[in-house]
């Protein structure tokens, strides 16, 4: 795809986890679009390159699905609006459905990349 | 701020809110990582430009957004209705042919379907009109000359108005000619002649004044205007005659020699069936003569009562049509009919509405069958582009969806021409028909509610006939031959388009044949020897009344007149037109023969006439002479006979001199 720009330590993101990644980060709290590329980047310290392009159709879409509602509101310090994206409690419910998934599957390749001493 | 450029060169097909929203987040996004690169020291114009490309495509993830809200189905809708415009007006023949072809078949429907909308669906103009009925006499044998339903004898009437019990109002009514007094002088106007309950069998109430139910008042009246009595008027005629004047209740307008007075005006719309007149007189029916009003020519109308129905009534009509039939001689053999209103308007039409319909439904066919193959051929030649349409990834639905939406385009198009077509046609056959038939509601026969539904099913069931058959078939596509190959006939198709062909021959003959009969009857009929000569005659009816001298001398006056004018040859009046299917019928007898076992079996239509007749109709005398100045009401009474009589009743004699007696008048001698 001719848009994107990888950097080469930059890890691509698959769709779903991208998803499971933005539904955590709002756990704490609601945030705006900008914010939530921000902390992920911040978090990992940019090791996770969130496709800044694929970030908003995401947010679209987890609202669309109804695990995230969106308002336009500003934040305490400012007086500009933006669109803020929170958590619903169908989405709390998606989020712990997706961790344990990941971690099945993790626990699945560590397995197979590192098999334990007991087997 | 040069993002705020941006924003204003968005593309403007982009133009829902939720885009308009998305826009605005990402541009927000924008700043805000333009904000955080300015922080890290980057330029102004640096940390737009890398801002811009960390986002990347905005055009792009706006569609995707784009995406994300809407449904699926409508956007490959749009896409395939965009599609398909595209490629018939690629094909410009094609598209034609097929238009076209549509056009006729639905406008050929929909102008039909005008009539049987009109004739059965459209509901009667009167409260509850399910519970009118018509009442005709049947003669109970076949008479020779006689027809087999005659209008009403006042004789029966006044008894089934004594005896029904089904009826809770029933009424006669007779068309009259009136005249009157126009804006431009003595004009006639026609107008009916009904009985008591006539507006409250058709449930109608006069818009202002009274109708004739109310004995008191229409004797009141007769007094009062000295004239021909009290009339109501029609809602046409009051607005012409009198600009709509509410005050017209009291009013007086001429009525032959003398004056009526108006009494009331009835509701717009309101017509007796098929008669609209523009004027209603009271008839009295003296129960002891009831002859006094008229003989068997009566229109019977009748409401039920609640409780009873149409089949209810006709079985208690007959019984008491048989009890009459006892009682009075001249009802002797004559049954009664109980129709329902809208039978008795759609009477003898109903058959040629339903032939005509399946005529057209077999037109319809077979224009989606010639629809059918053209698209079945025009699928075989894009056998390539379908190829790879789903070697992409399209789905065999998805190909079928494609091609139905055409379909569906080209019957949409189609069918709004048809419907134009079909109005154009409708006009041209009611203005062909109205002065051959009397059809019930003519004036109704239009563009409706009803027209527009069944259009618009003729439109869906073309497109499921013609359209989703040849795009299942065309969307059987084998990958691999269909691009190697350009156009491969398969064995399947060719079978298919066989069929269709035989089909839609065989209905074109069925068609063909039908209408060439038809044409060859119609063309028959037309030259039909009439025995005179139709051309440059001109004919007017009018009423006279008065006693037999005074008619007999304004008809002299007028013939005069009359053929005082330039550029006529001959001018004459006769009783009832010929071919006009009215007559004067009834037995006679030669004077001096011996009666014949049964009384009726001679019997011959008259009709009256005056001297000048046959010059004027170019018939010639076999034997004879003709009518002259002699023969007016001092002289003896003569009559003349034609060949066919001379041939049935007196083929061995001479006629001439022969007296012979008739029921229509006082004894003639035969001339």
């Amino acid at each position: 795809m001719g848009r994107k720009q990888p950097a080469s330590d930059r890890l691509e993101l698959l769709q779903g986890t991208l998803d499971m990644l933005i539904l955590q980060t709002l756990k704490s709290g609601p945030r705006h679009g900008h914010d939530i590329a921000r902390y992920i980047q911040g978090t990992t310290d940019d090791l996770l390159q969130v496709e800044h392009g694929s970030l908003y159709p995401a947010l679209h879409r987890l609202e669309r699905k109804g695990w995230l509602a969106a308002k336009w509101e500003a934040p305490r310090d400012g007086n500009r609006e933006f669109k803020y994206y929170r958590l619903t409690p169908a989405g709390r419910k998606q989020l712990s459905r997706e961790e344990s998934k990941w971690k099945q599957m993790s626990r699945a390749i560590a397995q197979v990349m590192w098999p334990a001493e007991e087997h | 701020m040069a993002g705020r450029r941006w924003l204003q060169r968005l593309p403007r097909r982009i133009r829902s809110d939720r885009d308009a929203e998305a826009a605005r987040e990402l541009q927000d996004h924008l700043e805000l990582e333009a904000e955080d690169l300015r922080a890290r020291g980057l330029s102004r114009e640096d940390s737009e430009y890398a801002a811009r490309r960390v986002l990347g495509n905005t055009t792009l993830t706006r569609e995707e957004i784009h995406a994300v809200w809407t449904s699926t189905f409508l956007e490959r809708f749009v896409q395939d209705i965009r599609f398909a415009l595209r490629s018939l007006a690629k094909n410009p023949g094609f598209t034609l042919v097929a238009l076209l072809t549509l056009a006729l078949g639905i406008g050929a429907n929909t102008a039909i379907f005008t009539f049987v909308s009109a004739a059965f669906l459209k509901p009667l103009p009167y409260p509850e009109a399910d519970r009118i009925a018509v009442l005709r006499q049947r003669p109970l044998r076949a008479l020779p000359g006689v027809p087999a339903v005659t209008p009403v004898h006042p004789r029966s009437f006044v008894h089934w108005q004594e005896r029904a019990q089904s009826f809770e109002a029933l009424a006669l009514a007779q068309t009259v000619p009136m005249t009157t007094e126009g804006p431009d002088g003595p004009e006639q106007v026609p107008g009916l002649w009904v009985s008591q309950d006539l507006f409250r069998a058709f449930g109608v109430h006069p818009l202002y004044g009274e109708d004739f139910s109310s004995d008191s008042g229409l004797r009141r009246e007769e007094v009062r205007s000295g004239g021909t009595g009290p009339v109501i008027l029609s809602h046409g005629y009051w607005q012409r005659r009198f600009g709509g004047d509410p005050a017209v209740v009291g009013k007086s307008i001429a009525a032959g020699r003398s004056s009526a007075v108006v009494i009331g005006v009835l509701p717009a719309g309101f017509r007796v069936g098929t008669l609209d007149v523009d004027v209603y007189t009271p008839m009295r029916i003296d129960r002891s003569r009831p002859d006094a009003v008229g003989s068997r020519s009566f229109l019977c109308v009748g409401r039920l009562r609640p409780r009873a129905t149409i089949e209810s009534a006709r079985a208690e009509m007959g019984t008491i049509a048989a009890q009459v039939s006892k009682e009075e001689p001249t009802e002797k053999d004559f049954g009664v009919q109980v129709l329902s209103l809208r039978e008795y308007l759609t009477d003898g039409h109903r058959s040629n509405l339903l032939i005509l319909s399946g005529v057209v439904g077999l037109v319809l066919l077979i224009a989606c069958g010639n629809l059918a193959s053209l698209l079945l051929t025009k699928g075989i030649g894009r056998q390539s582009e379908l190829g790879v349409r789903a070697a992409l990834g399209a789905s065999r639905s998805r190909i079928v969806q494609q091609l139905a939406v055409e379909s569906l385009i080209l019957s949409t198009a189609g069918g709004a021409l048809g419907l134009c077509a079909g109005w154009i046609g409708s006009r041209a056959l009611v203005t062909l028909s109205e002065s051959a038939v009397e059809f019930g509601q003519m004036a109704d026969v239009g563009l409706d509610v009803r027209v527009l539904g069944f259009t618009v099913a003729l439109v869906f069931l073309t497109t499921v006939i013609f359209g989703l058959f040849p795009a299942w078939y065309a969307s059987k596509v084998d990958l691999q031959s269909s691009i190697k190959l350009h156009g491969s006939a398969g064995g399947s198709h060719v079978r298919t388009r066989s069929i269709l062909v035989v089909a839609k021959v065989a209905l074109a003959v069925v068609l063909l044949l039908s209408g060439g009969l038809l044409l060859r009857s119609f063309t028959k009929l037309s030259q039909v020897k009439l025995g005179f000569q139709p051309e440059n005659v001109l004919t007017m009816r009018t009423l006279i009344m008065g006693d037999a001298e005074f008619r007999a001398n304004l008809s002299y006056a007028i013939l005069e007149r009359v053929q005082a004018l330039p550029g006529v040859r001959s001018a004459d009046t006769i009783q009832f037109l010929p071919l006009g299917g009215v007559t004067n019928n009834g037995p006679f007898q030669f004077v001096g023969r011996p009666l014949p076992a049964d009384r009726t079996s001679m019997e011959s239509d008259v009709s009256t006439v005056s001297q000048g007749y046959f010059a004027a109709m170019g018939m010639d005398l076999l034997r004879g002479r003709d009518f002259g100045r002699q023969d007016r009401s001092d002289g003896p009474r003569v009559a003349l006979v034609n060949q066919a009589f001379v041939k049935k009743y007196s083929p061995d004699e001479d006629p001439i001199g022969r007296v012979i007696l008739g029921d229509w008048a006082n004894p003639m001698t035969r001339f």
